[in-house]
């Protein structure tokens, strides 16, 4: 039977803790999702500028 | 330099460094000195942007959009991937770790060996790297002005080592945050004013067309060719790696985001640097490309380093230098008409295309001014793309603007230099002195040696940066250098972090290996020196499994 671990369990809550972000952010998974989309948002920017001015 | 461009460097620079040390005054022990666990996200991603962002890149930037278009922004693309791995499983771990250095982790995950190996390997590339921060744009402003090379490392130099000394930590990240605001208000106005310099009638919509049809504007490369260096795929395939091995076991990065309040407030600091990298490379690179057309309309000289140009119009071949000056003004001006013709009629493909036969005139007499000058003094370098941004701050900006420019250069190496020095005496003390000398070493003896050894540090890298001067090749030596360890150190993180199987002497061993083949490749072959960080990562980690799975090791 596995025991429940106290200090195992806010181990992991400090790790997942979103201190300081907004409140609509629910984990840290959403944010590393919206900074890739904004990778991509970037390139098809990019993309455009370069070819509106070309 | 006017008095005034004198009184804005020397007031910027004081306000910097007095600011830094006034509020990190309270720190006087080893935790505040090296690691200092009280930064927001937000001073947390400035220092790592200020820390990444050297002297050069605010002087090459520029350059490279000017002579080839703004391509360069795709190296940057991998950044952002690389942060949120790193936020993901770099930091939790490090916290977990309670680690001062990237290589404590090493000996928790291998053993003493190992972390000792890694250490020393960044040792040996850092501070030599230290030293060519400093070095690198002291070498240009003593070109461009005149200045003493010795006095701009002494002073560079000398100012970096009193505030990091003095303040440690909390003073480094302080004044890289009002460092940044100086910087990118300089780059801002630079900007401005390279509009605003335009003649009447051009405006920012002409300086973009003009840049556009020539080609300054062009950004995503998406071919697929090994040879080219600056491509998507490049960037985002190259790029990571290569952010990943520097944020992630580079200990001038990793001790500033082991500075935040919180795992959260680390986090929060490296996606900030992934969020605002991009935008603004792109920003420097478009002030590049602004710079480009302002020199459509005012005749560029054929080649930007003055110093080089006078030495080759004085020499053996100054005549047909001189007669290659005259033919690119000629060719200049004729590609001024084109221009003023294309911005009457942009959508007549007859005028463009005249504007960039005049452009590829300009080009080539440009390449012949570069020949003239290797036939001359083979070891004169004729690469003057670090020289472009200068030349058209000295001779465009007014007064003040001029010594903000020269702020923003001092605030860019010094901002990067603290770090390293920080970096060195931090793995100086926890992972040599504390570790291997004086384990029974207090927190206070640890706190004097760490002062003594970013002195040490910062000495080493002034003395260096004053021989780089005299041995122009060592340049390229201490790239050479940085290739040797990188692959190897980052090879030995991805099999802690990824290949639990592996032990200790297995990794160790291969990095020995892995060290052994890449100076057989050093010194017995022809492959350029960047691939040896790829042949490094892939050799540790290659031989670790396999020696792993057949018992070998």
């Amino acid at each position: 039977m596995e025991l429940h671990n106290p200090a195992k369990t806010n181990e992991k809550a400090v790790e997942e803790s979103l201190e300081g972000m907004p409140a609509f952010v629910r984990s840290w998974r959403q944010v590393y999702v919206f900074l890739l989309l904004f990778l991509v948002l970037l390139v098809l920017v990019f993309s455009w500028f370069s070819e509106v001015w070309r | 330099m006017s008095w005034l461009d004198w009184t804005v460097l020397a007031l910027t620079q004081l306000l910097i460094v007095v600011y830094g040390v006034w509020k990190s005054r309270q720190d006087r022990d080893m935790e505040s000195y090296l690691r200092s666990r009280t930064m927001s996200w937000f001073t947390v991603g400035l220092s790592i942007m200020a820390t990444q962002a050297s002297a050069i890149t605010f002087l090459s930037a520029p350059g490279l959009a000017y002579e080839e278009g703004m391509r360069f922004v795709q190296f940057y693309f991998g950044l952002p991937i690389a942060m949120v791995i790193l936020s993901a499983f770099a930091v939790p771990l490090y916290y977990r770790l309670n680690v001062y250095t990237a290589y404590e982790f090493l000996e928790k995950r291998f053993d003493v060996k190992t972390r000792t190996l890694a250490a020393v390997l960044f040792l040996t590339q850092r501070g030599l790297a230290a030293g060519f921060t400093i070095f690198a744009p002291s070498l240009i402003l003593s070109s461009l002005l005149g200045w003493n090379i010795y006095y701009t490392n002494l002073v560079i130099g000398g100012i970096v080592i009193i505030y990091t000394v003095t303040g440690g930590t909390r003073a480094v990240a302080r004044t890289q945050k009002t460092q940044m605001a100086i910087i990118l208000a300089g780059m801002v106005l630079a900007a401005w004013y390279v509009v605003k310099g335009l003649p009447d009638g051009v405006g920012m919509e002409g300086a973009l067309t003009l840049a556009g049809k020539l080609g300054r504007l062009e950004t995503i490369d998406w071919t697929f060719d090994l040879e080219n260096r600056y491509t998507i795929w490049s960037g985002l395939l190259g790029g990571t790696f290569l952010m990943l091995s520097y944020f992630g076991t580079d200990q001038s990065q990793v001790q500033r985001y082991l500075g935040g309040q919180s795992i959260a407030q680390s986090r929060m600091g490296l996606l900030f640097n992934g969020l605002l990298k991009i935008p603004m490379q792109f920003a420097i690179l478009f002030v590049g490309a602004l710079v480009f057309a302002f020199y459509v309309f005012q005749a560029p000289p054929v080649f930007f380093n003055k110093v080089v140009a006078e030495e080759t119009r004085q020499g053996a071949a100054g005549d047909q230098f001189v007669a290659i000056e005259s033919a690119f003004a000629e060719a200049a001006a004729a590609r001024k008409a084109a221009a003023l013709n294309v911005l009457q009629q942009p959508e007549d493909a007859a005028a463009v295309e005249a504007l960039r036969e005049k452009q590829a005139a300009v080009d080539g007499l440009r390449e012949e001014a570069k020949s003239l000058i290797k036939q001359g003094n083979p070891a004169a370098d004729t690469n003057d793309i670090n020289y472009i941004f200068l030349t058209y701050v000295f001779d465009f900006l007014p007064a003040g603007l001029v010594g903000l420019i020269i702020s923003v250069i001092f605030s860019a190496s010094m901002s990067s230099t603290s770090s390293e020095l920080q970096a060195l005496a931090s793995t100086t003390v926890v992972d040599v002195y504390k570790r291997l000398m004086k384990p029974a070493a207090t927190e206070q003896d640890c706190y004097q040696v760490s002062r003594w050894a970013t002195v040490g540090w910062g000495v080493y890298a002034i003395i260096f940066a004053m021989f780089a001067n005299r041995l122009g090749t060592l340049i390229e030596a201490v790239n050479i250098l940085g290739s040797l360890v990188y692959g190897t150190i980052l090879g030995i993180f991805m099999v802690a972090f990824l290949f639990k199987q592996v032990g200790a002497r297995a990794v160790f061993l291969s990095a020995l290996l892995s060290e052994v083949l890449i100076l057989g490749l050093f010194f017995y072959s022809d492959l350029p020196f960047l691939w040896y960080n790829v042949v490094g990562c892939v050799v540790v980690v290659v031989a670790s499994l396999v020696g792993t799975k057949l018992r070998f090791w």
